[in-house]
């Protein structure tokens, strides 16, 4: 076991400053940068998991685009994105598709979904 | 005759036609797309809505609320519809439509313009060298890459660093780049720090502060870029340049109000946010002409840009009512540290309140935004913080301008 912190640098998004954090993570993280309570609130957030909606698209079949916009129903670990973009690659869906469909029950092994974001009506 | 034609289905026009369509007005929208939703369809990223409805959704969801309130209110809806001309005669509106069945006449009592903004392009910034094939706007790669699947290039080279450069950079890397570089001439992103965080830094794309492109390299195709640092004052130190290898070029060098077709109709444009000048009611100095979203200044969220669809929609009843005394005609200016201000005029005494929106000069934080004339303040508001790429709103007071023929708007 190491007893090395953890150090990480991050950007608060909380008001349009934009301080910049540095996170101390062991047990407890230490927000450090940060200028009022939001940002160490948030800090701590970043800290213990951040997670990211994931946007990106899938092929789709005989619809008005080639392209159908999908997102992970909420947000997943950060440092899973790169699951997530593997197991949507390759899939290919058929229109017609309905806003909030589920397009992968488990998306990377994240046990979230990923859903699709707009209605595309099926083309002859 | 119809009471409104709204142009152009973006979200401000689909905001400002449903809400006239549920006030009772005849409304017909016109789009040139073959569908509504305008840019928000190729923004397929999160947080669109947190200032709205407080829930954080993508540009298609938040463009689907608007596409059924529109069906939900009545609102007659043509797309493939290119407005050709708008002339006015009398006290009405000629409109000259080509749609695919041909070439259609409509006749309207208003006007409300919602045809947004376009990107600058590599022909209104100075950069040097060839014209490859291989450059591209931001705008077009979201485009390409979201609805179409289609990468520009292996290794691309975004110049800019805004919202839009960032999010593009976003989508590149997750759909699998070989390689990113993204320059800007600042010191640090231009656009929000959420964006920053969560687009750029979240992934470890490499970035370069106060460097731009100056040259792109060549001949039928990008080969490559020479890139320059620059000063505190953008111009380039000679001795840094540098040749960089990539096969695109991405430009995020800002947005422009599309308000060429207002200027035909003999609109006066503001020069500080090149969008038409506007009153309170966003009615522009043409009778019964109004204009929302993109094409008054650029809004840095989508909830601000519906904002001022309600505001509008509110300001089309008075004038369909011809409750809309004008007799104010108060300017108000950017004064110090305040780079654009809209409304340009207030005109009308009905309401306590109406929203100003400006963009500020410099970064501060605490400041005071004060409300001027002369040597005299009639207003002061507080903010957190403020930076140049944050448009901001205060709400202020009608009565307090009573009187004056120009204030100005400064932030100290």
């Amino acid at each position: 076991m190491s007893d090395e912190l953890e150090e990480r640098e991050t950007l608060c998004i909380r008001c349009p400053k934009g301080c910049r954090l540095a996170l101390k993570i062991d047990e407890e993280v230490i927000v450090e940068g940060n200028q009022c309570k939001i940002g160490e609130d948030y800090g701590k957030q970043e800290g213990r998991e951040p997670k990211r909606i994931v946007p990106t698209t899938v092929k789709i079949k005989d619809a008005k685009w080639p392209r159908l916009p999908v997102r992970t129903e909420e947000s997943i670990s950060l440092d899973k994105i790169k699951d997530v973009m593997g197991s949507v690659e390759g899939v290919v869906v058929e229109a017609p598709i309905e806003k909030g469909e589920i397009i992968i029950k488990d998306v990377g092994g994240t046990s979230v979904p990923i859903i699709a974001e707009r209605d595309m009506e099926k083309i002859r | 005759m119809k009471d409104v034609v709204v142009i152009g289905g973006g979200p401000s026009g689909l905001a400002t036609a449903s809400e006239l369509g549920k006030r009772g007005y005849q409304v017909i929208l016109l789009e040139r797309n073959d569908e509504l939703g305008g840019l928000l369809q190729q923004c397929i990223h999160d947080g669109f809505g947190t200032i709205l409805f407080g829930e954080s959704m993508s540009g298609p969801e938040f463009a689907d609320i608007f596409i059924s309130r529109v069906r939900d209110e009545g609102v007659e809806i043509k797309l493939k519809a290119y407005v050709k001309s708008v002339k006015k005669k009398g006290g009405h509106f000629n409109i000259t439509t080509v749609t695919p069945k041909g070439i259609e006449e409509l006749k309207s009592k208003s006007v409300v313009y919602a045809i947004g903004c376009r990107e600058r392009n590599q022909f209104e910034i100075k950069i040097g060298g060839t014209r490859p094939s291989g450059i591209y706007t931001a705008g077009t790669v979201q485009r390409l890459v979201n609805l179409y699947g289609i990468l520009p290039g292996k290794d691309v080279v975004i110049l800019g660093g805004g919202d839009v450069g960032m999010i593009v950079a976003r989508h590149l890397f997750l759909e699998g780049v070989n390689s990113i570089l993204m320059v800007y001439p600042e010191e640090f992103f231009s656009g929000l720090p959420r964006n920053a965080q969560q687009c750029i830094l979240d992934f470890d794309i490499p970035y370069r502060p106060r460097t731009i492109v100056r040259s792109i390299l060549g001949d039928k195709k990008v080969k490559g870029v020479e890139l320059i640092e620059v000063d505190e004052d953008w111009q380039p130190i000679k001795g840094t340049e540098e040749r960089y290898s990539c096969d695109s070029v991405i430009l995020s060098v800002g947005l422009i109000p599309y308000s060429e077709k207002l200027e035909d109709l003999g609109a006066k444009i503001d020069e500080n946010t090149s969008g038409p000048m506007v009153n309170e009611y966003f009615e522009t100095t043409v009778d019964g002409v109004f204009s929302v979203g993109n094409l008054i200044q650029i809004f840095d969220y989508v909830d601000d840009a519906v904002k001022t669809s309600f505001i509008a929609a509110e300001g089309v009843e008075r004038y369909l009512e011809k409750e809309d005394e004008k007799n104010l005609g108060i300017k108000l200016k950017p004064g110090d540290n305040v780079r654009t201000v809209t409304p340009q005029r207030i005109d009308q005494t009905t309401d306590e309140k109406f929203s100003a929106f400006f963009r500020p000069e410099i970064e501060k934080e605490n400041p005071k935004v004060e409300i001027v004339s002369g040597d005299d303040v009639l207003e002061r508001h507080v903010k957190r913080y403020v930076r140049p790429s944050m448009l901001e709103e205060i709400s202020v007071s009608k009565d307090i301008l009573l009187g004056e023929n120009e204030v100005f708007i400064d932030v100290r």
